[in-house]
């Protein structure tokens, strides 16, 4: 016989104090206690039901954590008082259900069903759907119910719920809830179908990822939210991805990172570009599109005429910063007496930092050498061994004065440009170039960010599942993130 | 725990909790100011992800109400403020100074990044302790390296040249500015819209760090609530 999923079913209690708490109390109590020894008396329910008590009051507490009904404290006492749920209280009860469905997330469960209680007969619609809006957001597969209680000795009527009415209700709630399970016992028949998402998350995932509904760019439709490849290159794996930050989600602006690869045209080496356009530049995600495509292009092109320790980076820089040059004369509206622009007014609309690397797809001793060369703060990093991360260029260091944003950027940095870095890349090795969105988290690459990455990535992961890896919630992390990551094969 | 490389903007509110403050519903209005920021944060995830706030009371002496923390913590209850004795500016300043420091100690500690702080100073009289010993209080909390960006909020009897001399930075290309009643305005109608002012410089201040851009925003001089004088630094001169 198959086991039932688990049915987590929230009673979402509005504790407010409305000028006779102690009755309310009574009224509450009896109710509630009254839905768990119906829970306990079924056993299919008792079998499969999980159930949590959430009172809203000035926050959202947590009175009974999910429990099977012969778990529920037998003393549980929920107290009425205060000026009842405020508009934190919501969002608060979305924080503790989602901490839940982390631990749920290691047993077959179906979507939770919300319960919501009051006693307000006036109040109960536009609050009621308050709270289903805010929880239904964070939850979209969940079921909701509202149930109003009268907290006085009924006087039943078609208007008013007497209390035995609002627990038949409560229970009908659930157990239109439950049928499916119900269903699912008798019926054998597995669906043709296999398989499932559920994103990643390292900690705190954030309010963001939870609660933030993703806007597009008016100004910009046809600029992807996301982007990404899977291909095999005959001696190496590549996976990439370009994810849009959920600020930029929230705010409704497109995603200014963006990559770009290709071989050489003797299958020597593979050119590989990261780019992040500075997001104080209003079009910057036009320039990183133009600085990956074109300085693909370029590097590919040097390539075929020396070999990688051969490639003039100066020269090379000053033609991709010249690139966006044109592209800003092209794009930027001034009078006509304003122009030529200079490097400095371009870069007030379109900047965006560069990370080449070269890998030679000729192995010298079962190792491939790698060139990396960046202009500003987008890293190259080895993995190694599938454990350990290894910037392959020195990385942007925080230092002990307070935050700031500053990077440096094309088509600014025409002088004082750093080194190509030589770097070898193993069998059991990964290189993966990244922004800054993906750099920050990923710190010296020794914190929990590091040590998610290093085992996601082992082994190339299916090019879908790479994207949302990238894309995985931690909170106050909502840059762009860009990763594109080489596995010698 | 290791949060490396998330943004922190920690904010402080100093707020004047001395006898004058519990006339002519100045003292409810200050208590509503909490819960007015909590709503703000709830509406805003990409902000309330960053964001850790600060109550600090002052009178005689200055407590930590609230010390720096999540506002949307399930489990936070907000301090219910009330009133005794003077307005030691002094001890208002030397507190806040001493939070700053261990609260930004702790934050790096957990590898956080953590953005310049913004205080809003709410008073609404003048200070009750010698100028000889607030002014070097003063001086040393913003000449540490963690100095706040400190903006003063005056209402009813505060005096305008005392409060705009705190306004810090006072000079560059991020100053802060000074927030005074009109007079004739009612007090407690001041504070509610001190508390909007704050309200929309933080929510305005995550979106310019949504766009690359560091420091604390103040709002628009002509979006500024009714009974309320925006001083920038350079009119008080």
């Amino acid at each position: 016989m198959t086991t039932l999923p688990l049915l987590p079913i929230y009673l979402l209690v509005d504790l407010a104090d409305t000028g006779q708490a102690p009755r309310k109390e009574r009224a509450l109590n009896r109710l509630v206690s009254a839905v768990v020894d119906r829970l306990r008396a079924d056993p299919v329910l008792a079998g499969c039901v999980r159930l949590g008590v959430i009172g809203l009051a000035e926050t959202a507490i947590r009175f009974q954590p999910l429990e099977p009904p012969e778990g529920i404290d037998n003393d549980l006492r929920l107290p009425v008082g205060g000026a009842g749920s405020s508009v934190a209280a919501v969002p608060a009860a979305c924080q503790l259900v989602a901490r839940d469905r982390v631990k749920l997330a290691k047993h077959r469960h179906r979507p939770p069903l919300f319960v919501f209680l009051s006693d307000d007969a006036l109040g109960i619609e536009e609050r009621s759907a308050r709270v289903e809006k805010v929880l239904t957001e964070t939850h979209h597969d969940a079921t909701f119910g509202s149930v109003l209680y009268d907290i006085d000795t009924p006087q039943p009527s078609a208007h008013r719920a007497e209390g035995d009415d609002a627990l038949r209700a409560t229970l009908g709630e659930m157990e239109r809830f439950a049928d499916a399970a119900r269903a699912a016992l008798t019926n054998d028949e597995t669906p043709p179908w296999i398989g499932g998402f559920e994103s990643y998350a390292v900690g705190d995932p954030g309010n963001a990822a939870r609660t933030v509904l993703p806007k597009p760019d008016r100004s910009e439709w046809d600029r992807r939210d996301t982007v990404l490849d899977g291909v095999h290159l005959g001696a190496v794996e590549l996976r990439a991805a370009s994810v849009r930050g959920w600020s930029h989600r929230y705010y409704g602006v497109v995603r200014q990172d963006d990559y770009a690869f290709r071989l050489t045209e003797d299958e020597r080496y593979l050119v590989a570009v990261v780019s992040d356009g500075v997001s104080s530049a209003t079009r910057s995600h036009k320039a990183a599109a133009l600085v990956t495509r074109v300085g693909a292009e370029l590097l590919a092109d040097r390539l075929a005429r020396s070999d990688a320790d051969g490639v003039d980076w100066v020269t090379m820089t000053r033609q991709l910063s010249d690139e966006v040059m044109k592209l800003g004369e092209r794009i930027i509206d001034v009078e006509p007496d304003q122009r030529p622009l200079d490097p400095r007014e371009v870069a007030a609309h379109l900047a965006a930092t560069v990370v080449f690397a070269i890998i030679d797809l000729r192995p010298v001793d079962d190792v491939m050498p790698v060139h990396t060369f960046a202009v500003g703060d987008s890293a190259a990093w080895i993995l190694r061994d599938g454990a350990r991360w290894e910037p392959a260029r020195p990385v942007k260091n925080a230092g002990d004065g307070p935050a700031t944003a500053m990077t440096r950027a094309l088509p600014l940095a025409g002088r004082d440009l750093g080194r190509p870095v030589r770097g070898r890349l193993g069998r059991s090795d990964v290189l993966v170039l990244m922004s800054d969105g993906l750099g920050d988290p990923l710190g010296e690459g020794r914190g929990p960010v590091g040590r998610f990455l290093a085992t996601a990535w082992a082994r190339p992961p299916a090019p879908i599942q790479f994207a949302a890896q990238v894309d995985f919630a931690r909170r106050s992390h909502d840059d762009d993130r860009t990763a594109l990551a080489v596995w010698p094969v | 725990m290791d949060h490396t490389g998330a943004k922190l903007l920690p904010f402080y509110l100093v707020i004047d909790v001395s006898w004058s403050m519990s006339l002519d519903g100045k003292l409810d209005a200050a208590n509503a100011i909490m819960p007015s920021i909590v709503d703000a944060l709830a509406q805003n995830p990409i902000l309330s992800d960053k964001v850790r706030f600060g109550l600090i009371d002052f009178s005689d002496t200055a407590q930590v109400r609230l010390p720096l923390c999540d506002l949307l913590d399930p489990n936070l209850t907000l301090p219910a403020l009330s009133v005794s004795g003077g307005t030691s500016f002094g001890a208002a300043f030397t507190t806040l100074k001493r939070e700053i420091e261990a609260n930004v100690a702790q934050l790096k500690a957990d590898q956080y990044v953590v953005h310049r702080p913004t205080v809003w100073f709410i008073s609404d009289g003048e200070p009750t302790d010698e100028e000889s010993s607030w002014r070097p209080a003063f001086a040393e909390l913003t000449q540490s390296k963690m100095y706040p960006n400190f903006i003063p909020c005056g209402v009813d009897k505060a005096d305008v040249n005392v409060m705009g001399s705190l306004i810090h930075p006072a000079s560059g290309p991020k100053k802060m500015a000074l927030y005074m009643m009109d007079p004739q305005f009612q007090a407690a109608k001041a504070i509610t819209a001190m508390a909007e002012i704050l309200i929309s410089s933080m929510i305005q201040s995550g979106y310019s760090l949504a766009g690359g851009n560091t420091g604390t925003i103040l709002p628009a001089k002509s979006s500024l609530p009714a009974g309320i004088q925006q001083y920038d630094p350079d009119d008080l001169l």
